[in-house]
């Protein structure tokens, strides 16, 4: 029996510290459950993804709601710590566990941080400075230096995604950008412009998985697959991250009996401008080195061949980084539906989430799920 | 928390140095010449930043060792925001040293990006103790 999304929900995103955890995750599994229909007394476990909240979160959050007494797992997995979480709660319900699983994540950035994440001080990279936006302005650079990738293409990316997410009333930017200003704004890390680089949010975001059971808005878990980054080091070639989403892609496409040119939509990490044009090469909209293009020349657009980010991206809600996962999940799940208005893709009914994250020097990233998703015919 | 080193000392305390003294950075000899430690692989060579027993691609034994002082940049960038207590500008980069693994290091000059296949060499640590390298014909 195959396993299903059965309902989705988020808060909105934003810098809202003086709401805390418990009434975003609220908002976000309300919405879900109902969405389900599904009681909060129905769920039979929980799956939940936090890097920076603090030991307790998730049952601090869920008591509010009256979800006790059942198997509640909190996963770590840096950036893809929501839909880590998402995963394993598909695998639970794929595996004759539970019927009933609430796969949920919440982060409340801005209660943790004045300004942007502190790397991890017990990290050899982190200890000495190494902050995501210099992991991922080296690959910038490099993409420069082997490839010629244009600031240009690079802020395409931003021009994208940041008028895509005009349209997402939960985003916590919704203005659009010319590829003037994403260039002429402050310098965060050679050659990465802020207008390139996700904000901090705080936001919660849930699904309701489930096996099939005939109901008509029930989207189909075709695959995901969770691994981690191998030894990233001096025999790597490919900057930062790229085989890990490749491998991990490869490993879901094989399951799910599909290639990324039968993906009508994609909803993928795009921390930074350059992340997105890594992965979507990884995924293979584009051969390597060419992945600046896809944004510049239209296929990665809303009416291109194959259209990433409709809802905005990490740019446009920003990024809080336990709740990022199950957004990118909950808006294939509206694309799939239809319901995504002026975002949506035309007849979308297969879907891609990629989540990527990191900070552990040495490996391509902690780790990396992607998920295929399918919606009724 | 109070400070844990000794006020009998002129030595300065590390700026960023965490009271339990656990540093993960990788460490660098003293002198005119310094070289970053490490331990290499008696099996199949493999270079590792980490004080490993075992190497983590094969399994062998390892020993000790220093890598060259000179390598080739794998990217560099200069951060302009402050991390942490640290100061903006900061550059960093991926260098692969010539017989070593590849190490994150500042450029000796904050303001100056390390580009992509250029050549440096190590030139001891900066004031916070991160390994520090200068691009070739760069003063230093
Ligand atoms: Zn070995």
């Amino acid at each position: 029996m195959s396993t299903v999304v059965r309902g989705v929900g988020t808060s909105a995103f934003g810098k809202q510290s003086h709401r805390g955890a418990p009434a975003l995750l609220r908002d976000a599994v309300t919405e879900a459950l109902d969405d389900a229909g599904t009681p909060t007394t129905g769920i039979d476990a929980v799956f939940a993804g936090t890097v920076f909240d603090g030991p307790g979160t998730i049952q601090r959050c869920l008591q509010t709601l009256g979800i006790v007494g059942v198997p509640v797992v909190t996963v770590e997995n840096a950036c893809a710590s929501g839909t880590t979480a998402f995963h394993e709660a598909v695998e639970a319900v794929r595996l004759g566990r539970y019927e009933n699983v609430l796969a949920v994540g919440v982060e409340t950035m801005t209660h943790t941080f004045s300004s942007s994440i502190v790397p991890e001080d017990t990290d050899r990279e982190g200890r000495s400075g190494m902050a995501m936006p210099s992991i991922y302005g080296m690959a910038a650079a490099r993409y420069a230096a082997e490839f010629g990738t244009t600031p240009e293409q690079l802020a395409a990316v931003a021009v994208k995604n940041f008028g895509n997410g005009v349209h997402n009333p939960r985003a916590a930017r919704r203005r659009g950008v010319s590829v003037e200003e994403v260039l002429a704004s402050r310098m965060i890390a050679d050659p990465l412009t802020v207008l390139q680089c996700c904000g901090m949010s705080d936001a919660a975001a849930a699904a309701v998985v489930g096996p099939a059971r005939n109901a008509p808005d029930d989207v189909t878990v075709r695959a995901t697959a969770l691994r981690s980054g191998g030894l990233w080091d001096h025999r790597s070639t490919k900057v930062w991250g790229w085989d890990v989403v490749h491998d991990t892609a490869a490993a879901a496409f094989e399951t799910a009996g599909v290639g990324a040119s039968d993906v009508d939509v994609f909803e993928v990490h795009d921390a930074f401008t350059i992340g997105e044009v890594v992965t979507t090469e990884a995924l293979g909209l584009a051969p390597l080195g060419e992945g600046g293009r896809l944004a510049a020349a239209g296929v990665t657009t809303l009416s291109g061949r194959s259209p990433v980010n409709p809802s905005g991206g990490l740019l446009s809600r920003g990024h809080p980084l336990g709740a990022t996962g199950l957004a990118q999940v909950a808006e294939i799940v509206w694309q799939l539906r239809g319901l995504t208005g002026a975002r949506q893709v035309d007849g979308a009914r297969l879907g891609v989430v990629e989540t990527m994250g990191g900070g552990a020097a040495g490996i391509d990233g902690n780790g990396c799920v992607v998920a295929v998703l399918e919606g009724a015919a | 928390m109070t400070a844990t080193t000794s006020p009998t000392t002129d030595e300065k305390p590390r700026r960023d140095a965490p009271p339990e003294g656990y540093d993960p950075r990788p460490r660098v000899t003293d002198g005119i010449e310094p070289a970053v430690v490490g331990t290499r692989c008696t099996a199949c060579a493999h270079p590792t930043l980490e004080d490993v027993e075992r190497c983590p691609v094969c399994g062998g034994p390892t020993r000790p060792t220093t890598f060259a002082r000179t390598g080739t940049v794998f990217s560099g960038t200069v951060l302009r925001i402050p991390v942490g207590d640290r100061q903006p500008p900061i550059s960093l980069a991926y260098i692969d040293l010539d017989d070593g693994p590849r190490v994150l290091g500042h450029g000796q000059d904050p303001e100056r990006v390390l580009r992509p296949h250029e050549r440096v060499t190590l030139v001891g640590e900066t004031d916070e103790g991160d390994p520090a390298f200068a691009a070739d014909g760069e003063s230093r």
